[in-house]
Parts: structure tokens; C-alpha cells; sequence
């Protein structure tokens, strides 16, 4: 990586780092793995970055790729999970606006989810990609989206602690 | 008020994480730690076979080669004395010393290393040149790992390099070349394409960069790595300080040379490598490349790259194992 590359890799990471680190938070189980999941995605990313035309595609496919391997890693070897001490300095606990009360059962709701459930929730409805994008992005079909966002929100309606939140009419999947 | 479960789905996805800022020490530590893979990665699988190309004999002859290379004589001919400099002689040590080690046995070497603000362990196969590389991070840095597919010359193609000095240092640089003359094609996305400005390197850089990129990789022979200090012997601008300590404060032989050329029309970029050398084996157990000031170089210590900065790799240790470990760092 000379400096030109280095100059345009950092001015990527500034403009497009929250937003990956986002979707990063809501793919993994946790902040901890969420953030080794950001700079792993970074990482690949610098080893390949003269190669790379979408660094942002790129980015999605690798983190998607990265949870995959993580989730895998876990059915393999369950391992404890500690109490995430981060949850309670989180800057959103000082917010009124934001019903802290609802993220532990959010966070329960994505666990829940499988894997490629939870990517196409985070793609479709974080990311704003449309159907076709996300099949190409997980290399599924777009009935294959469609069929597992549906599910995906059918299960989360269903779930302690979220079901209250939602309409039950009207659904547009 | 959100209208449709998709509509719930978005808000809540968005207010959960409308918090969430990435450190800055991630994307900078992902360029150190690019920068200095790249570093050592300077020997490609390409490069492997150019040198194997020139161990051949296709280049013969050495420009800026000095003495005190070997002169070619008919057989009964008594070998000119060869006069060394205190600091040949010290290289010349080095030489024997590595060259007295025997090659680590087992399938994948285990190097442990350390940055600045990570701990490093990679594995590298002897048999395919990949790598895995496990992160252990600090605070603002996430532990982390890696593979890299085919990062270093195999144990078998770092055996097929030129041992003998004149023709080392032209695989040294015949490797450079083709290493740096493919550029990456200019990216569609990121604005407007800057106009390359060439640049010079001049051959005693390049040898002095290339050697000091090979010397730390635990698939190099005891006998190329002998052969390295011997090419670097020959190198002028190399300063030798025998009686140096390394950042543990181990004794060490300190290499290290300012380039002369880097920038276009071949002025000096400033940059000088160094490497800690044990006197006892050869091995080396430290590198550091100083850029000097305004050169581009940020780190999370030097975050608007306006200042002298020492990019240091420490060398822990090396075990070997006929397996791929898993990660030392629990993660």
C-alpha cells in the first residue's frame, strides 16, 4: 500500500467506518465481536485494496462471510458468555429518546435469528439494499430475500419484549 | 410514527445503532499493520522465480558492486587478499554465525512478534508460503486474525536463491523490479486519477530493503541468510553497530542504512531501515523503519503524520509445528 493508496483506504474508513461498524454491531453477538469483525473486514479489505472496485460491496460480503465463520466457530465450540460491561457506559443510556429498555430484547431477537436471516434483515432494512442487491451480495436468489425477511420479521413480531411494538396489520413483505 | 413492520424493523435497527463511531485506532492500526505485512511481504512468488532465473546466471554482472567481490582467476591461482573493514568483519560474523544454525524443523513456522500497540503471533507454511496471523489487540485496538493466501516465498523457493554474493544481490534486485513495476491499475470510485511521477530507486536501496525484507522470515536457509550479510557487507551506507542493545535490551548487531534515492529524480526520501541482528545466531530480533517528518506516516501516535515516526517490529520468538495452532490470545 504506497501513500496515495493509504490516503484514499483512510479517507474510505472515515467516510464509510460508522456506517460498517453499524451493520458490523447488528450482524454480531456482541460489541466485542463487532468491532473484530469491523477491523477484520478492514483488513482484508487494505490486503486487497488496489484490486478492490466497491470497497463498500466488498465490505458487506466480507462481514457477512466473517459472521458466518464466527457463527460457525460457535455451534463448534460454545463458548461463556460474559456480561458485556460496554452496555452499561453505552452513550444511548444517557439518551431519554432511546427506549434502552427495548435493546437487550432487540439484541435477544437478532441472536435468535439465523445467521442468514439476521444479514438480510441488517442488508434489506439498515442498509436500504433492495432484493436483487442482497441476493447478489449473498450470492441467493431474490425469492430466497424475500422468503427469509418475511420470516425474519414474522419472527421478530412474535418475540418477548418487541411483539408490543408492532402493527398487526399491514405488513408489506 | 413508523406505519408497517418493515417501517419497525428500519427504526429500530437505526436508533440501536445511531451511536455506534468505529475508533480511529482501527483504521490506522489496519494501515500500520498493512504497511509493515507489506514490508515484509517485498518477496513475491514472482520474485521467488525471477531469483531463481538469475541463480541461473542472467545477470552477470553487478553495477556498483565493490570490493570485496570475487574476481574470477584460473584454478592454481592464489586468491587475492581480501582486506575487510571492521564493519565487513562484523558482518562477515553475523554470516558464520547464521550459517552455523540449522533449519527449524516441522511444517509451519510460529513467529511471535510485536508492534507498537499489538501482539502478532503468524503462522506461515513452509509448503505454501500462506498465513494466518492472529492479533492480540489493546485498548481502541480489537484482537484480530487473519489469512493470507500465499504471503511469503515457500521454504523451497527461498532454497533455490543464489547464494553466491554477485548473484544474490542482482536476484535482490531483479525481485524488486518485478515487484514494483506492475502499478495498480487507478480505481474507478475515488475521484480523479493523480498523474504518476516516476520514481527512482537506486540499487544499493533496493538491495538493503530487500535483504532486510527476507532476513526475518524463519523459512529463509541458514545458508541464504548467511549469504545476506555477506551481499550486505558490500553495500555502501550500511552502518554497523556491533555493540547495540535491541527494545528488550538485548545485545544485538544494529544494521541500518538512509536510502538515497526514493523520490523522483532520485532524491533521498529520508527513510531509514534498521534491523537488530543476535550476535550469537544471526537471527534477527528487531526491525524498525524511520520515516522522517512529513513523509504521510500516520499513527495512532502520530495522527496527522507530521512527525519522526519509528515503525518497530519486535521478534519474539520462533517455534515450528507440523499443525496450524490456534490463536495464543484466547480469541
Amino acid at each position: 500500500m504506497d501513500r496515495r493508496q493509504t490516503r484514499a483506504f483512510e479517507q474510505f474508513c472515515a467516510e464509510s467506518g460508522a456506517e460498517l461498524l453499524r451493520i458490523a454491531t447488528l450482524l454480531a453477538p456482541d460489541p466485542h465481536t463487532a468491532e473484530d469483525v469491523y477491523q477484520e473486514t478492514l483488513q482484508r479489505l487494505a490486503a486487497r485494496w488496489s484490486r478492490v472496485d466497491n470497497p463498500k460491496a466488498f465490505c458487506r460480503r466480507v462481514m457477512h462471510n466473517i459472521v458466518v465463520d464466527h457463527a460457525r466457530a460457535r455451534a463448534r465450540r460454545p463458548e461463556l458468555r460474559l456480561i458485556d460491561t460496554r452496555e452499561k457506559s453505552d452513550p444511548r443510556s444517557a439518551d431519554p429518546h432511546h427506549s434502552v429498555e427495548l435493546w437487550p430484547s432487540l439484541r435477544a431477537a437478532l441472536d435468535s435469528l439465523t445467521v442468514q436471516q439476521r444479514t438480510v434483515l441488517v442488508l434489506r432494512y439498515f442498509d436500504d439494499r433492495s432484493e436483487s442487491e442482497v441476493a447478489g451480495l449473498l450470492g441467493i436468489s431474490a425469492g430466497t430475500v424475500k422468503s427469509t425477511a418475511s420470516r425474519a420479521i414474522a419472527h421478530l413480531r412474535e418475540f418477548p419484549g418487541l411483539a408490543a411494538l408492532f402493527t398487526t396489520t399491514d405488513s408489506m413483505v | 410514527m413508523p406505519a408497517t413492520d418493515e417501517d419497525i424493523i428500519r427504526d429500530l435497527l437505526h436508533r440501536y445503532t445511531d451511536q455506534v463511531r468505529p475508533p480511529a485506532s482501527i483504521a490506522t492500526e489496519v494501515v500500520v499493520r498493512q504497511r509493515r505485512q507489506d514490508r515484509r511481504r517485498v518477496v513475491s512468488l514472482a520474485a521467488a522465480g525471477a531469483a531463481v532465473g538469475t541463480a541461473a546466471g542472467v545477470i552477470a554482472v553487478v553495477p556498483g558492486h565493490s570490493s570485496p567481490a570475487p574476481a574470477s582467476r584460473t584454478p592454481g591461482q592464489t586468491a587475492p587478499a581480501i582486506r575487510l573493514t571492521a564493519d565487513q568483519r562484523v558482518l562477515y560474523h553475523l554470516s558464520s554465525a547464521a550459517a552455523s544454525q540449522s533449519q527449524g524443523q516441522g511444517r509451519y513456522a510460529v513467529m511471535m512478534t510485536e508492534g507498537a500497540d499489538v501482539k502478532d503471533t503468524s503462522v506461515i507454511d513452509s509448503r505454501t508460503g500462506n498465513m494466518w496471523s492472529y492479533q492480540e489487540g489493546t485498548e481502541g485496538t480489537p484482537s484480530g486474525k487473519s489469512f493470507t493466501r500465499r504471503y511469503s516465498p515457500t521454504a523451497a523457493q527461498f532454497a533455490a536463491m543464489p547464494t553466491g554474493r554477485a548473484a544474490l544481490r542482482a536476484a535482490l534486485i531483479a525481485q524488486w523490479h518485478s515487484e514494483v513495476r506492475p502499478q495498480p491499475r487507478p480505481k474507478r470510485t475515488k475521484g480523479p486519477t493523480p498523474v504518476p511521477r516516476p520514481v527512482t530507486v537506486s540499487d544499493n536501496d533496493i538491495v538493503f530493503q530487500q535483504a532486510s525484507a527476507i532476513l526475518w522470515n524463519p523459512l529463509v536457509s541458514p545458508a541464504l541468510r548467511s549469504a545476506l550479510y555477506k551481499v550486505l557487507a558490500d553495500v555502501p551506507g550500511v552502518k554497523v553497530n556491533p555493540s547495540a542493545r535491541d527494545s528488550r535490551g538485548q545485545r544485538a548487531v544494529e544494521l541500518s542504512r538512509t536510502d538515497t534515492s526514493g523520490f523522483p529524480g532520485g532524491k533521498s526520501d529520508g527513510i531509514t531501515y534498521a534491523t537488530y541482528e543476535s550476535p550469537r545466531t544471526g537471527a534477527v530480533l528487531e526491525s524498525t523503519v524511520t520515516y522522517p517528518p512529513g513523509s504521510d506516516i500516520v499513527t495512532p501516535q502520530n495522527p496527522h503524520g507530521n512527525g519522526t515516526i519509528t515503525d518497530t517490529t519486535v521478534y519474539l520468538s520462533i517455534k515450528w509445528a507440523n499443525s496450524v495452532p490456534g490463536s495464543p490470545y484466547g480469541r
